[in-house]
């Protein structure tokens, strides 16, 4: 809604295909609060986030087709063919001069991480069970155990206290949690949750629905048999990351990173397809909706000039890598003479560590970190008069020390 | 007593100890710490957020959100209040299902519009 919003501000055409019945995707299922701090300077629940861009868009003359899913994209030089099918609209057929992805992610489930055990019911994935009790109104489980400690797990912990249910504990096989803090605290330590940090869940027990869980502590990354123990519950949620969504990406050719599982982009957020643009978890998976939300607005933009066939400031660009503790660097590339903002996870905590940008010996930019997380994506602006630093046909190469 | 502040990524180690100059708190780095644990510490808040039944067939339920941070303790009174709650629809965000609950002042709002229900004839296009 953002990229929309930028790009139909600048007096272009656009339509909007959305696969579900109202614009706000993952945003209409999070009720709780705690969005919004950094782009509307307010504390505001995920409904009303997703009212924000509703209420602007529906200033705006953009085409709307809701409930409809898009289910091929072709791209033959300067036009691309959207197909879509949808119960209202039929079969729609859109063609375009530029295309944004923003299809977000999916979440990783049972089969990603492969628990053995039976396979009753009540294994949900956390948003699942999030989207059942906030949207459909209806209650996943009693017992809950929840299985990962991302941020979603974490919220439903409360959520499921709250609706009277008990969480009988969360488990994380890295000896640190996935999930913000202020998760942590508001919603396991108001509630005695349990965190078991460096335990995995070795067995899923019962026959037509859950019956417990096996935990086992892990020494030396194997799951180890002294120290396990067994929680009696009806219900599982897994938290255990999310994968962006991109089937319809790969499905056009487009090349895509090994590391982030999202497009490949420039520093303009365009795919190695001419005109495609990718945003939000489409492209990698953030913490925080504000920084969906301003990535989105850049890629808008970056459609603008691309429309417009502005001429471009930058005289070249470099590919960038991700260093030493860092997972990854969106986007891929950086040009030379004009600002670019990078987005990156760690792969380490660290307290007061240091984020080196260099071309070989020769460091373009630095900053001091307090404290680095891999549950908070790191941002770091090159400006306009750094990247006259940045020579040609060498890696930047970003790296935490 | 000791706590985790929130109030940025640094998630300082507090220490809240009563003496008698009163309230100590140790361990924060900035101001804020110090202001997160005396809060924490005398009366701690939160801001609630739940779902509503909606009196419709095309809207299970209404999320909402209470207005203000409501004192802790009163979290569970006021989640058995909403759970009696049958909320007829339209409404629009902003709109108070629960006034001043208890006499703290505080109100549970919606959270989201929930547009007058379309009517459509039988076999017409939407």
């Amino acid at each position: 809604m953002a990229a929309a919003c930028a790009i139909c501000e600048a007096g272009f055409k656009v339509a909007l295909v959305e696969r579900e019945e109202h614009p706000g995707g993952i945003l209409l299922q999070c009720i709780h609060n705690g969005f919004g701090l950094h782009h509307f300077k307010q504390e505001l629940t995920g409904p009303e986030y997703a009212d924000e861009y509703v209420t602007r868009l529906a200033a705006l003359p953009v085409h709307l087709y809701l409930q409809t899913t898009v289910v091929d994209m072709h791209v033959s030089g300067e036009t691309k063919r959207v197909v879509g099918y949808s119960p209202i609209h039929g079969v729609l057929e859109l063609e375009t001069a530029a295309v944004v992805l923003a299809m977000g992610c999916r979440e990783r489930n049972r089969g990603n991480i492969g628990i053995p055990g039976t396979r009753p019911a009540g294994v949900f994935t956390a948003g699942l069970a999030q989207r059942l009790l906030n949207v459909d109104g209806l209650l996943p489980g009693k017992r809950v155990v929840i299985i990962g400690s991302g941020d979603i797990g974490l919220i439903m912990a409360r959520r499921m206290t709250w609706v009277g249910c008990s969480a009988l504990g969360v488990v994380e096989i890295l000896p640190y949690p996935s999930g913000l803090t202020r998760n942590i605290v508001q919603c396991l330590q108001d509630f005695g949750i349990p965190l078991h940090l460096s335990h995995t869940v070795t067995k899923i027990r019962g026959h037509d629905r859950v019956e417990g869980v096996c935990v086992s502590p892990l020494v030396n990354g194997v799951p180890s048999t002294d120290g396990g123990f067994e929680l009696a519950c009806d219900t599982v949620l897994l938290s255990v990351g999310l994968i962006p969504e991109n089937e319809l990406t790969r499905s056009a050719r487009i090349r895509m990173s090994a590391n982030t599982n999202g497009p490949v982009v420039d520093h303009d957020l365009q795919t190695s397809a001419a005109g495609v643009f990718a945003c939000g978890n489409v492209l990698h998976v953030h913490d925080l909706v504000d920084f969906v939300s301003e990535e989105a607005d850049l890629c808008g933009r970056s459609v603008v000039s691309y429309l417009r066939r502005d001429t471009k400031e930058e005289r070249y660009a470099v590919p960038v890598s991700a260093g030493a503790n860092l997972k990854y660097v969106v986007p891929n590339t950086c040009a030379s003479g004009r600002e670019t903002r990078f987005r990156m996870r760690a792969g380490v905590v660290r307290e007061k560590a240091e984020l080196v940008v260099r071309q070989g010996d020769n460091v373009v930019h630095r900053a001091a970190l307090r404290h680095v997380r891999p549950a908070e994506m790191l941002l770091v602006t090159i400006s306009k008069q750094e990247s006259f630093q940045v020579k040609k046909d060498e890696t930047l190469e970003f790296a935490i020390l | 007593m000791e706590m985790i502040c929130i109030a940025c990524p640094n998630g300082c180690h507090l220490d809240v100890a009563q003496t008698a100059r009163g309230l100590v708190i140790t361990g924060n780095k900035c101001p804020k710490g110090e202001a997160y644990g005396r809060q924490e510490a005398t009366d701690p808040r939160r801001v609630v957020t739940a779902v509503v039944r909606a009196c419709s067939t095309e809207w299970p339920c209404i999320p909402v959100k209470t207005d203000a941070p409501l004192p802790k303790q009163m979290v569970p009174a006021l989640l058995a209040a909403l759970n009696t709650l049958l909320v007829q629809v339209p409404v629009k965000r902003g709109d108070p299902v629960l006034r001043d609950f208890e006499g703290t002042g505080i109100s549970v709002v919606c959270t989201r519009t929930i547009p007058p229900v379309k009517l459509v004839k039988p076999g017409a296009v939407p």
